[in-house]
């Protein structure tokens, strides 16, 4: 009786880890999308706002942010791992709602 | 009492511990998703609603001062119809038109004013608003050559601030003069432009400036 516990115990891990791991990565890696893109969208939304000002942007993420600026858009891009993220903004004066 | 050492079951244990931190995991992450989603949401909702107005302001205050420059064209034609004076008349309807032209813009504004105030624009209740900038034109009495232009009652601002928000989330724009252009004449000079600003909230809690 005791064997078979063990053998159960044994198989169940087996099953139970590459489960466990497998959507530990998948959910590490959906945190880690969901947050490059809200941080991408907050800093290219902080520096649309803050044209001809001295707002520092600098504390707001702590990914490397390119970001574009044309007189009609905005283009942030950024490389989080392997998720790249990007995001255009037009200027008010060009923009159409 | 069910006895734990008994073998039945083993398997079930570590599945539904399993179960569990996958589960809460899963909803964690997924609440937080969820939550970046709204926000977003909201600031973009905020932003178009913002935009929308700031770029109506704009356009309204554009058309205001291009509507004064026709017609003070129109006077300066009237005066010089006196040597004609079979086109007085048509000019004069003219100028009533253009006159009509500006309270419509004038009174739309107001009804744009009352609809943000009552949050039967594109604001939701409960979302907080500073009140739309006015538009202080007063028309001085009409003399002989007819109407006259709109006037600013005291100096015109260089700038008006929109801006709206919902809980933490804010959205603020500013229409402006940019400095004048030589080249562009009297009109140049008084043309409006639009573009985003920081909130005058955030201006207030933080040293940014």
């Amino acid at each position: 009786m005791e064997g078979q516990s063990l053998l159960e115990f044994s198989v169940s891990l087996l099953v139970i880890v590459p489960v466990l791991l497998a959507a530990a990565a998948l959910i590490r890696s959906e945190w880690a999308r969901a947050r490059c893109a809200y941080q991408v969208f907050e800093v290219a939304r902080a520096r649309l706002n803050s044209q001809h000002s001295g707002f520092s942007l600098t504390r707001r993420a702590n990914i490397a942010i390119t970001l574009e600026d044309t007189p009609q858009e905005l283009h942030a891009r950024a490389l989080c791992g392997n998720i790249s993220e990007q995001i255009r903004f037009q200027k008010l004066d060009h923009a159409e709602f | 009492m069910r006895n734990f050492s008994n073998p039945a079951g083993s398997l079930h244990l570590p599945m539904l511990a399993a179960i569990l931190i996958l589960v809460v995991s899963g909803t964690g992450t997924w609440g937080l998703l969820r939550n970046w989603r709204a926000l977003v949401e909201t600031q973009l909702r905020l932003d178009r609603c913002i935009g929308r107005v700031s770029l109506e302001f704009r356009d309204r205050m554009n058309r205001i001062t291009k509507i004064n420059s026709e017609i003070t064209g129109l006077r300066l034609s009237v005066a010089a119809a006196a040597l004609e004076p079979t086109l007085i008349p048509p000019l004069k309807a003219a100028l009533q038109f253009e006159v009509l032209r500006q309270e419509a813009e004038l009174a739309v504004w107001k009804l744009r004013q009352l609809q943000w105030v009552s949050r039967q624009s594109c604001l939701r209740k409960g979302e907080w608003f500073l009140p739309l900038p006015g538009m202080h034109w007063t028309r001085p009495a009409e003399d002989p050559l007819g109407p006259q232009p709109l006037e600013w009652n005291g100096s015109l601002p260089k700038q008006f601030q929109i801006e709206a928000g919902h809980d933490s989330r804010t959205a603020a724009a500013l229409v402006f003069r940019p400095e004048a252009d030589p080249m562009e004449g009297l009109y140049g000079k008084t043309k409006f432009s639009a573009r985003w600003a920081i909130p005058t909230k955030l201006l207030a809690r933080s040293n940014f400036h």
